[in-house]
């Protein structure tokens, strides 16, 4: 049995509390191996990833995926992005844009700025279960994770 | 009454300027003299004269400097002048230097009926010219004023749409989650509850999918490309194919030309009536389906697709294509009401027209025009 600690883990950035909840749902009922660590916005993503103000004690490995939402106050989606791509260290963490937007605009913007992929957030309950698991079992399981 | 006009007199003799004044007195035009290029450089500055009538021949500065001074300064350049010349043979080269139209003469002594004739002319002229300024500057204004206040509701309908998705992905995912959490322990009454909040949420969002997509469809750039009619009309049918299994359809085709379109468009254009067409002839074995063109003009193709379904009533024909429009009750042919609107756009944005002819139970045919371009129509 592998212990929790060695378990995958995948950081969900996500400031809507009830999109938070349904993605967390689709994910713990996928059975997928990985835990998730959920964080509400990007400054608090920032901070898990570099261990410092509240993450100062985390001693897990790293995510092997980042589930970044697009659109949220403060540090936005596209910013935290950025900054992710912008450090050597994190800059191979896949990195998966969720979004309720479907403008070429935005989603041209993320692939620049590194995004490994771009999800729009489907509206009925089954079709987001659905997307998320695929992401989930895709980069979780069948992906290689960055060493 | 005509609108009074500015018109400059340049003339160094005050007889002079006493005899054009005379000619030229009347109520529409307001005469200003000058007795030096100074005294006209200075009226020059204060008021926008329609025309200036100048003598050629002045002592200090000249009117041909004059002349120089005023075509060389952009406020002025445009402004209309009539020379006067004693010494026509003189002055010719100099005068036929002149750009042609806006520079005329006359000869000493004036003949009051041609100068008279000459400045109605170009006084006429600067009034159609304030106007026509006047009217364009209208309506560029409007024009402006136009694409502001679309781009505002498009932008407006975008957020909206986008907005309203978050809190309706929320019913959803927790009607799903308490289905899953409570299945064991809900009675059929509950369950039924839960069916219909599911199908109202669902019917929701095929609403705010569609009204996005309709709003999207605006505010994108045509891209016109060679379509081929015969394919796209053939894979939107195989798209089809989940509403058409085990269904009676008659097919029939006509070979289709090709046109200069925007091929994502004019694909959802075909799905559109397509499915139309499948939807209305539900209750129909066989149920017919024609696609169609007829050539009514040189300049444009007018297609269609007729079935042997439902129809409607010509009298709402007119609403058939208006957004959220809908003549079938939802309990009897579920839609949004918005295929048909996103016909009618993409059809106006390629500068063709549509049509809706039906018969209640007879069936209805959807046709559409696009224009052929110049170099194509053979």
């Amino acid at each position: 049995m592998m212990q929790q600690n060695d378990r995958k883990r995948v950081l969900l950035v996500e400031n809507d509390p009830h999109d938070a909840e349904l993605t967390l749902g689709a994910l713990r009922a996928d059975g997928t191996a990985a835990q998730v660590d959920l964080v509400n916005d990007g400054e608090e993503a920032l901070d898990y990833l570099y261990r410092r103000n509240g993450y100062k004690s985390r001693v897990e490995a790293n995510p092997v995926l980042i589930i970044l939402d697009l659109n949220m106050p403060k540090l936005g989606g596209a910013e935290t992005l950025q900054q992710i791509k912008a450090d050597e260290r994190f800059k191979c963490l896949p990195v998966i844009m969720l979004s309720s937007s479907r403008e070429t605009q935005d989603v041209r913007m993320c692939y620049r700025l590194g995004a490994n992929g771009y999800v729009v957030k489907p509206v009925h309950a089954k079709q987001f279960a659905k997307a998320i698991r695929e992401l989930a079992s895709f980069w979780v399981s069948t992906n290689e994770a960055p060493p | 009454m005509l609108e009074a006009v500015d018109i400059l007199l340049v003339d160094d003799k005050p007889e002079n300027l006493a005899a054009l004044e005379s000619i030229l007195d009347g109520p529409e035009y307001r005469l200003t003299k000058a007795r030096s290029a100074q005294e006209a450089l200075l009226a020059l500055i204060s008021t926008d004269f329609a025309l200036i009538v100048l003598d050629i021949r002045m002592p200090d500065t000249s009117g041909l400097e004059l002349a120089q001074i005023i075509k060389g300064r952009k406020r002025t350049k445009d402004i209309p002048i009539i020379f006067l010349t004693a010494h026509y043979a003189e002055d010719e080269q100099v005068l036929s230097g002149y750009s042609a139209g806006a520079v005329d003469y006359l000869t000493k002594p004036i003949n009051p009926g041609i100068l008279k004739s000459k400045v109605e002319v170009f006084a006429e002229l600067f009034r159609k010219t304030k106007a026509l300024n006047e009217a364009n500057r209208n309506l560029n204004r409007r024009n402006e004023e136009l694409q502001a206040a679309n781009q505002e509701l498009e932008a407006f309908s975008y957020t909206v749409s986008h907005d309203l998705r978050a809190p309706l992905r929320h019913v959803n995912g927790y009607v799903e989650m308490l289905r899953e959490h409570a299945e064991p322990t809900l009675d059929p009454t509950s369950r039924r509850y839960l069916d219909l909040i599911q199908q109202s949420a669902a019917k929701l969002g095929d609403l705010i999918d569609h009204f996005l997509g309709f709003a999207h469809m605006g505010r994108t750039a045509l891209s016109i490309a060679p379509v081929n009619m015969n394919d796209i009309v053939r894979q939107a049918i195989d798209a089809l194919q989940p509403e058409t299994a085990g269904r009676d359809i008659q097919w029939s085709m006509a070979e289709l030309p090709q046109v200069q379109a925007d091929p994502t468009m004019i694909r959802q254009v075909w799905t559109n009536l397509l499915s139309n067409a499948v939807k209305y002839t539900r209750d129909r074995a066989p149920a017919h389906i024609e696609i169609g063109v007829e050539r009514p003009k040189s300049r444009e193709y007018l297609f269609y697709v007729r079935d042997n379904g439902v129809g409607f009533d010509m009298r709402y024909a007119g609403r058939l294509f208006g957004i959220f429009q809908r003549l079938h009750p939802d309990t009897q042919f579920a839609g949004t009401g918005i295929g048909l609107a996103n016909v009618r756009r993409i059809i106006k944005r390629h500068g063709g027209r549509t049509y809706a002819e039906g018969t209640v139970n007879a069936g209805a045919k959807i046709s559409f025009t696009l224009p052929i371009p110049s170099d194509l129509r053979n």
